[in-house]
């Protein structure tokens, strides 16, 4: 490392700064299996859970002490629903597939059936939406 | 990204982890931090980050590290600095064969350009100056026994004090120019006891108005001063009307011996005597004497040289800044001004140009090239030793960080896992 230059002593206190934590993979099994359990996203029960957390931050949670319906939960409300359409509706999920995924398949030729046991050479692509 | 806001990058991040760990997430920009209009300062942005990390009291810590280990470490590494910029062509051939092989003659005035030699060294003042047996111990003595062959290291000096010059030749004429230069650098030792003293001086000006120069000298001596700032600062080294104002004023305060200091907070007068100097050395350059007690005592130096009520803390942050940007610029200095490595210059003068550059007066032009790489090295050294400090106490914060992080990943990670196997 080069202690005699601003750019040298950055670079160092950029490289201890950058916190690395990798996540663990799900296996695939479980991600085609248990994604149909989910319930999907829902702007009502994702609005309710931040306003019943706002105590967290140490604000008040329900309506004003003049009895009418707090503008910052609707709003916060409105938030959500926003943001869960424009995922539902606008979002882009690309799925890119790496070339070595194990291949069985079957077929016919001139002498009958045949089958055969493999792996993709080439990288795939793949579509999904957010529901 | 610009390297302002690559500075501004660092503070930022240091500020937002500071503030999750205190659990009041409310990140500071640091707008005011001095190193941020600063773009190519590294020691100031490293002591910023210190102020940032530590507060208060962060930089008398670094003193104590400093003035032992930094000071040790430093020494071989810029001696061989040195050695490298007087690699020649020349260098495999016999000194007697070279231009040098009779000697030079030197005006005292070209060696002894902090006007030290003629000061006794068992007056007050030269108590602190000199070390005992060292270099310019041996000039003292050569010089006051005129007309006398006196052997110091690896050269002969003899004193006229008719035209108050030293004539100066190899002891052994019989080594290559390379071996001659690398015996004589692995001497240059800088005397802690006057390296001190010269830190403190240059705050405080107690060494130069103790030691009745005339006006001139002190002058001569600050435009020095300046030029080597200059030249670490990396900016050009002439010196501006405006800035010879200044120093000319300087100039005259040190004279009269008000020294007066600007703390940040305000502009104070010091107190500080050469008895105070004297206990900061005993107490210091002593070979048991441990990181913390060299802290401790120049925090006492402060304590006792200023009265300050209004923010002392910052007053004494300001203090310890200005000590550790006077270590740097000492470093260089001692390093290259003094009279061992001026002897050694001008010996390599008469080798490669067979005669001496008489042009004292740009004696910091002449040699801006290998100043530069002295402060290179130096500024390697301290902010290494400034880096570790920062980088240990960056790790201290990330630590409760990264576990935030992983305990969040491992309960998002679970949280998946229920929602795909349906437990919950």
């Amino acid at each position: 490392m080069e202690y005699n230059s601003i750019e040298g002593i950055i670079n160092g206190l950029q490289k201890v700064l950058s916190v690395k934590t990798p996540t663990p993979p799900i296996p695939t099994p479980l991600i085609i299996l248990g994604s149909q359990n989910r319930s999907g996203l829902s702007p009502t029960k994702i609005a309710s859970r931040i306003i019943s957390r706002k105590a967290d931050a140490g604000l008040p949670v329900g309506n004003l002490p003049s009895g009418s319906v707090s503008p910052e939960e609707v709003m916060w409300r409105i938030v959500v629903e926003e943001l869960i359409k424009a995922f539902q509706e606008e979002a882009i999920i690309s799925v890119g597939i790496p070339p070595g995924t194990t291949v069985v398949a079957a077929g016919t030729s001139p002498a009958g059936p045949v089958s055969t046991v493999g792996s993709t050479i080439t990288m795939t692509k793949g579509y999904g939406v957010i529901q | 990204m610009s390297l302002i806001g690559r500075k501004k990058n660092i503070f930022t991040t240091i500020s937002s982890i500071k503030s999750f760990n205190e659990n009041d997430r409310k990140v500071r920009t640091n707008d005011s931090l001095s190193s941020l209009t600063n773009k190519k300062d590294s020691l100031s942005f490293l002591l910023d980050l210190i102020s940032v990390l530590i507060g208060s009291g962060g930089f008398i810590k670094l003193i104590g590290g400093l003035f032992s280990n930094v000071f040790d470490e430093a020494q071989p590494l810029i001696r061989i600095q040195i050695l490298n910029n007087l690699t020649t062509p020349l260098s495999n051939k016999l000194l007697s064969s070279t231009s040098f092989s009779s000697g030079i003659t030197l005006p005292l005035s070209y060696i002894d350009v902090f006007n030290k030699l003629k000061i006794d060294p068992s007056s007050n003042i030269g108590n602190l100056m000199y070390g005992v047996d060292s270099f310019d111990y041996k000039l003292y003595d050569a010089i006051n026994n005129p007309n006398t062959d006196k052997t110091i290291g690896h050269i002969i000096v003899n004193y006229s004090d008719s035209s108050d010059t030293l004539s100066i030749r190899a002891v052994n004429l019989n080594q290559t120019v390379f071996d001659f230069y690398e015996d004589y650098t692995d001497e240059i030792i800088i005397n802690k006891n006057d390296f001190i003293t010269n830190v403190i001086d240059s705050i405080f000006g107690v060494k130069t108005s103790s030691q009745n120069k005339s006006l001139n000298q002190i002058t001569k001596e600050l435009i020095l001063k300046s030029k080597i700032e200059k030249i670490n600062n990396e900016e050009e080294i002439s010196i501006s009307p405006s800035e010879l104002e200044n120093i000319e004023n300087n100039s005259k305060q040190l004279k009269n011996g008000v020294s007066e200091i600007d703390l940040g907070c305000g502009v104070y007068k010091s107190s500080i005597t050469i008895d105070n100097l004297s206990s900061l050395i005993n107490n210091i350059n002593s070979e048991d004497v441990d990181q913390n007690t060299i802290s401790n005592e120049f925090s006492n130096l402060f304590d006792k040289s200023f009265n300050i009520e209004n923010n002392p803390d910052a007053a004494k942050d300001n203090f310890s800044r200005k000590i550790i940007s006077g270590f740097e610029l000492e470093l260089i200095k001692s390093f290259y001004l003094n009279p061992e490595t001026l002897i050694l210059n001008y010996i390599n003068q008469m080798i490669v140009d067979g005669e001496i550059n008489n042009n004292t007066e740009n004696l910091i032009e002449n040699n801006k090239q290998t100043i530069g790489c002295i402060s290179g090295k130096t500024k390697e050294v301290i902010n290494k030793f400034i880096f570790n400090l920062v980088k240990s106490e960056l790790n201290s914060l990330i630590k409760p960080f990264v576990k935030m992080i992983i305990k969040e990943k491992i309960n998002q990670y679970s949280g998946i896992l229920r929602s795909l196997t349906g437990f919950s």
